[in-house]
């Protein structure tokens, strides 16, 4: 995992990137604490957090309940549970979960969305 | 005296009606009606619903007076009439349905349809089918291989698309599910829960 850019982080919250090299979990702890810029990601993550700027996943990526982006999730495999403003595009699956809230634009191979789940934009399958 | 076979009879004396033992033994037996095995019906005027026999081919709704065609129906040619059937309607690969509505439970398409067309429970395409008006009803069914194009939009209940669905706007009140062979191109579509699976090609607005 990497973060390219961006990053106010008050002193008494952190980020912190938990588990082994292939399957990450981004916590980004504290009230209030938002990330601007990109989160480049190299293995499987789960987003737990408010980034202000997109999410380039290379594998799967989850936003989890909690979290929220304003750009754009990018990744293999793109799961939502929580909001994504800027759109979600995958090279594989795309699943929007019943609390999931996604605008603009869903692009991927296949897609999920579950009843509760909120899309409004341009859906593009295949 | 009365015959050895008499049945009844009335005494000369007293006029006491009585019968025979012989008309004890051979009474009437009550004859056990079979029973009609019924179905409900449900009126496509008013919407109320009776209950009909199983083998009625029309009945006549009670509350508002609509005759309905209970049986089912098969176009191979051209019609041009408007129809509303309580029953199945097919539209065979050679047929025509001309008319400006057609109405019926269940509906299988493998032919060509020009007005507008309404199944209560389920439209099932079959065919390459163009329809100039739109369709609404229960469940849209498009078989792999088969294609539904209108200029008008449609509304179901639900959706499986097999085959390609392509109109101006579909609206599903329930799930919609796009098979690996199915194409949706719409300019718009709405439904609460949606499954595209992998090898369907989907372009539209949400």
């Amino acid at each position: 995992m990497g973060i390219e850019r961006g990053g106010r982080f008050p002193q008494n919250h952190s980020v912190q990137a938990s588990g082994n090299p292939e399957n990450l979990e981004v916590a980004l702890k504290g009230g209030g604490l938002q990330i601007w810029g990109e989160i480049k990601l190299r293995a499987d993550a789960v987003l737990r957090g408010t980034v202000r700027g997109s999410v380039d996943g290379a594998e799967k990526v989850i936003v989890a309940k909690e979290a929220v982006v304003s750009g754009t999730v990018r990744g293999s495999d793109v799961r939502v549970e929580g909001e994504v403003a800027g759109g979600v595009t995958a090279s594989g699956r795309v699943w929007i979960g019943a609390q999931g809230k996604v605008r603009v634009r869903v692009s991927g191979k296949a897609v999920r969305i579950e009843p509760g789940a909120e899309f409004q934009g341009q859906l593009e399958v295949g | 005296m009365e015959s050895e076979n008499f049945i009844s009879t009335v005494c000369r004396g007293c006029g006491h009606y009585f019968k025979s033992e012989r008309a004890k033994e051979t009474g009437r037996k009550k004859v056990r009606r079979a029973l009609v095995q019924k179905r409900e019906l449900t009126c496509a005027e008013c919407g109320s619903v009776q209950e009909v026999a199983a083998e009625a081919l029309s009945s006549t709704c009670l509350d508002c007076g609509r005759h309905l065609e209970l049986g089912h129906r098969e176009i191979s040619g051209e019609f041009l009439g408007n129809l509303s059937l309580e029953g199945d309607l097919k539209i065979g690969p050679k047929g025509n349905f001309g008319g400006s509505r057609a109405r019926a439970v269940r509906i299988v398409v493998q032919g060509r349809a020009s007005g507008f067309l309404e199944a209560a429970e389920c439209l099932r395409v079959e065919g390459k089918v163009k329809l100039r008006a739109g369709a609404s009803g229960g469940k849209l069914e498009i078989q792999a291989g088969a294609a539904l194009e209108t200029g008008e939009p449609v509304q179901f209940a639900s959706g499986e698309i097999e085959g390609e669905l392509r109109c101006p706007e579909a609206r599903f009140t329930g799930p919609l599910r796009v098979g690996p062979q199915g194409v949706l191109m719409a300019e718009k579509v709405s439904f609460t829960e949606l499954t595209v699976e992998e090898g369907a090609r989907v372009r539209s607005v949400v």
